[in-house]
């Protein structure tokens, strides 16, 4: 495969096991910088597992075991001698329920930045109201940048969790069916926000929620028990779909 | 899943419908041809009389796909199966219409003097049958190879129309008197070749909605008849 500009990417013969549970199959994948890519499929198709594998989130489970590469510019990610500390500041992560630490709006935002070794009160502001502006959230906090992050909506605690990814510099967002645990106007809010993070950033979705996938995503990947079946380009895939798997799942067939 | 599957019920209802719409519009075109052959005005009538329960039937099925889109969502095969319906039934109800204007020309010849039926009308009216049926033979089997036939067969529909526009306007100049008739028969010829065009139309929808293929303005496209 070509390592090409684009791909901030490639995943390559990857396998991963739960113990003797082979989870994911040879998965070979390549994902744009700057380009929202959709994971979807069934559940226990291993999308989860996939997205989590790419900032090495799922090494913190006992058990576990990895085998094929994952270059993040064509850095593997597994090399001996890789930080994952550093791996999961430039692959941030938001979760499908909104997790707020329960501390100020500010300090969930700081939180990370400050671990990091940021502690000029200016400079802190700075990331702050950055991030609370990438992630749409700033118009409506920032008279309130002192109280707690527990009195925000559920919508509004998702954003949070958002700016407090975006505030890490990360180069990739991994976001687990970020919108789940939503209504359906804070979930458009969201799925706006997808749309603009990908100036910015490289995002990639796991969702269950096919038309989300469909309206946010420029590529899509369908998993199916643990092998990456088919990925293109969402508005193909969505309209004439090359497998007949894909084909199936998506028009609710399946089984 | 559940819904699912009522779904798909839900769109194999539409498929039965819009082919039993395609059959009345098949037995307008029918009769219509026969009317024309023996210029029976009361089976011209009868034609004109049936349009109407093919224009509601469009309606019908037509809201019953927007009320699917907007409810179940539909992708990937389902989403090509309601788009080509949409479009489906509307040439359909065309193929309809072509056979009242049909029907219109057979009420203005019977009152004309009587002059043979030229023979390649008649021709022209087994083709266009023809084609209704395959046309729609091939969507109800999601048969590409007839849809592809159908498309070829129009070729064939428009040189005749075109030979006979030449044929008339040479004996219309010749003989005055032939004047109005020769304007209907033409017409008649032009309907014939308009109930081709809609049948092609029908056969693109179906190798778009089997293969997601849009072959309409290809560059290897049927050409249109004049008029």
């Amino acid at each position: 495969m070509n390592h090409n500009g684009n791909t901030i990417i490639e995943v390559r013969d990857l396998d991963f096991f739960y113990g003797d549970f082979q989870a994911l199959s040879n998965i070979a994948m390549e994902i744009e910088r700057n380009r929202v890519t959709a994971l979807i499929g069934p559940s226990g198709c291993g999308k989860s597992t996939f997205l989590r594998l790419l900032n090495r989130m799922n090494e913190l489970i006992p058990g576990t075991r990895v085998k094929g590469q994952v270059l993040f510019d064509g850095v593997d990610l597994y090399a001996p001698g890789v930080d994952p500390v550093e791996v999961r500041r430039r692959v941030g992560m938001v979760f499908q329920k909104p997790n707020p630490f329960p501390k100020t709006i500010y300090n969930n935002v700081a939180y990370g930045p400050r671990l990091h070794g940021k502690k000029e009160r200016a400079e802190l502001d700075g990331v702050v109201e950055r991030s609370l502006k990438a992630s749409a959230l700033w118009d409506e906090v920032k008279d309130i940048l002192h109280q707690s992050a527990l009195g925000l909506s559920g919508g509004q605690q998702q954003r949070l969790c958002i700016a407090r990814a975006i505030a890490m510099s990360p180069e990739v967002l991994l976001m687990d069916e970020p919108t789940s645990a939503l209504d359906p106007i804070a979930t458009s809010r969201i799925e706006e926000l997808i749309k603009q993070l990908k100036e910015d950033y490289t995002v990639i979705i796991v969702t269950h929620n096919m038309q989300q996938a469909a309206r946010v995503s420029d590529e899509t990947a369908f998993f199916y028990l643990g092998r990456l079946v088919e990925m293109g380009p969402t508005e193909g895939l969505f309209t004439r779909p090359q497998k007949e798997q894909t084909e199936d799942y998506i028009t609710g067939r399946f089984g | 899943m559940q819904s699912q599957s009522h779904f798909h019920r839900q769109m194999q209802q539409v498929k039965e419908d819009l082919l039993k719409m395609a059959g009345l519009s098949e037995t307008a075109v029918i009769q219509a041809s026969q009317a024309l052959a023996e210029l029976d005005v009361a089976l011209a009538d009868q034609v004109i009389a049936g349009d109407r329960r093919i224009d509601l039937m469009q309606n019908e099925i037509e809201e019953r796909c927007i009320t699917l889109l907007a409810t179940q969502q539909p992708v990937a095969v389902d989403l090509r199966f309601l788009s080509a319906v949409i479009k489906i039934t509307s040439h359909v109800e065309r193929m309809g219409d072509q056979a009242v204007n049909l029907a219109d020309r057979v009420k203005i010849l019977a009152e004309l003097p009587e002059g043979e039926m030229p023979s390649v009308l008649l021709l022209m009216c087994k083709i266009a049958q023809e084609m209704h049926k395959e046309c729609l033979d091939a969507f109800a089997q999601e048969n590409v190879g007839l849809a592809t036939a159908v498309r070829h067969r129009d070729d064939e529909l428009d040189e005749f129309n075109r030979d006979f526009l030449e044929e008339m306007i040479a004996e219309m100049t010749c003989e005055e008197r032939f004047l109005r008739r020769g304007v209907e028969l033409i017409l008649a010829s032009r309907h014939l070749e308009r109930i081709g065009d809609e049948a092609t139309n029908i056969a693109e929808e179906v190798v778009y909605l089997v293969e997601g293929r849009i072959i309409r303005h290809s560059s290897d496209e049927v050409a249109v008849g004049p008029l």
